[in-house]
């Protein structure tokens, strides 16, 4: 353990000092990661499946700010569906403006979260979101997974069904848009994710704010547990098949990687715990302090071995002289 | 000679600045209830250009049957209908708008106070040495 505390204090370090560097470095990383994946997926427009586009818009994102990835990213998604049908881009197009226009106006720092949902299930890991959301953010972090669940189930069933509409090539516009629409609203599977994470963020975020002894850790075991739960039961009620080992391995990972996030975010040593009590004139305090765990990284010292100084003879019988010898 | 304390306080106050005390010194160029009123404004226009999508979308996916059906329906019950839904939606909306933006002055309010005290405090400082 004693290691890994030192390893985070040299990342820490680390971050502190390239800072600079590395925060371009993880949005060309975080961009280029989301576009090869809309890539990936959708594909459809030639043009800009070209890795040198891909790079072109990635390096222009690490100069942005954070926003500016989910915009470039809406982008590659429209132009793609757009070569697939003009249907598809009106319904993917209006739905995107209504999540920027109705809940990313008051948080538009949670819009970074409607782009790693996604690239999360993509990844076969996307419990790890409301968990982590839940870790370090608030309730309302739930309206943002939202978002991002229906962006990615939006998307999947957009590429799922790229046959059938391109088959539909010859049917009237109309169809084409309620096939569109049925089949977005009718997904009983996105509404069951889309609550499991809504109740999975809000348990973690009430029971990691307790004040009781290893509430993170308690937190992330009952987040966990819940969304296997609410993801089954759903199954069972609504029958949106859903595969119960992937469920439950993407879960256990997911818990791994959160146990990671509250390693970095929230480590303390509950033996050290000291509960005072004091009180001024107007209230009485019921403090508990609990000490975070921290171990000084051990610095390098570099010793240098100069070679001895060689004095002139002159010099040195001057210095005799000197001092009288 | 460095003052570590002084340091640290102009460290944290010029973080301050860089990061939120841009956004919250636009903020509190209005008095609460004229940022209230244009941030509740805001909404409307938003949510009035949402509620269009969301109605142009209604229309389009039965397109054929709302044209069938467009000499037959009474229009003005139609058009209030449509009224009574657009108004409900964006009340709700300005609702939520309103406790939103009223808690943000707020807490804009007691982060300014904050910044204050430590500037008082830095100022002090300077006036002991």
């Amino acid at each position: 353990m004693t290691s890994l505390l030192v390893a985070k204090q040299y990342l820490k370090k680390f971050y502190g000092k390239f800072e600079v560097y590395l925060i371009p470095l993880i949005k060309f990383l975080l961009a280029l990661t989301s576009l090869k994946l809309i890539n990936g997926s959708l594909g459809f427009m030639e043009r800009i499946n070209s890795a040198t586009v891909v790079l072109v818009v990635a390096l222009m994102c690490s100069f942005m700010p954070m926003n500016f990835i989910v915009i470039a990213a809406a982008a590659f998604v429209l132009l793609h569906v757009y070569v697939l049908s003009l249907e598809c881009t009106v319904v993917v197009l209006a739905a995107f403006l209504l999540m920027f226009l109705l809940y990313f106006r008051f948080s538009p720092r949670d819009t970074a979260v409607v782009l790693l949902t996604p690239i999360c299930f993509i990844l076969r890991i996307p419990y790890v979101m409301p968990i982590a959301l839940g870790l370090l953010g608030t309730p309302v972090s739930a309206v943002s997974a939202a978002c991002g669940t229906v962006a990615y189930y939006l998307l999947s069933y957009v590429s799922g069904s790229a046959a059938t509409l391109v088959s539909m090539e010859g049917e009237e516009m109309t169809a084409k848009f309620r096939f569109i629409i049925d089949g977005m609203l009718n997904n009983r599977g996105m509404v069951v994710t889309v609550a499991a994470f809504a109740v999975t963020i809000t348990l973690v975020y009430l029971i990691r704010r307790l004040s009781m002894d290893y509430s993170w850790t308690i937190a992330i075991v009952a987040g966990a547990l819940v969304n296997v739960m609410v993801l089954l039961v759903g199954d069972l009620m609504f029958d949106t098949n859903v595969a119960i080992g992937g469920v439950i391995g993407g879960t256990i990972v997911s818990a791994l990687v959160a146990l990671v996030i509250q390693f970095f975010a929230f480590h303390v040593d509950y033996s050290r715990t000291e509960k005072v009590q004091f009180e001024d004139d107007e209230y009485y305090y019921y403090v508990k302090a609990v000490p975070k765990v921290t171990v000084a990284a051990p610095e390098r010292k570099v010793k240098k071995i100069n070679q001895q100084k060689r004095t002139r003879p002159s010099q040195k019988s001057g210095e005799e002289r000197k001092t009288g010898k | 000679m460095l003052n570590k304390e002084r340091v640290i306080l102009m460290s944290k106050m010029a973080s301050y600045e860089e990061k939120e005390g841009r956004k919250n010194h636009l903020v509190l160029g209005y008095f609460r209830g004229d940022y209230v009123w244009f941030q509740l404004l805001k909404s409307v226009i938003y949510g009035t250009v949402a509620f269009g999508i969301i109605f142009a979308m209604y229309i389009f996916y039965d397109f054929e049957i709302f044209m069938m059906d467009i000499y037959k329906m009474d229009l003005l019950e139609f058009g209030k209908s449509v009224l009574e839904k657009y108004l409900f939606s964006i009340g709700i909306y300005c609702i939520i708008s309103y406790a939103v933006y009223s808690y943000r002055y707020a807490k804009v309010k007691s982060s300014v106070r904050l910044y204050q005290s430590n500037l008082r405090k830095l100022s002090s400082m300077y006036e002991k040495t």
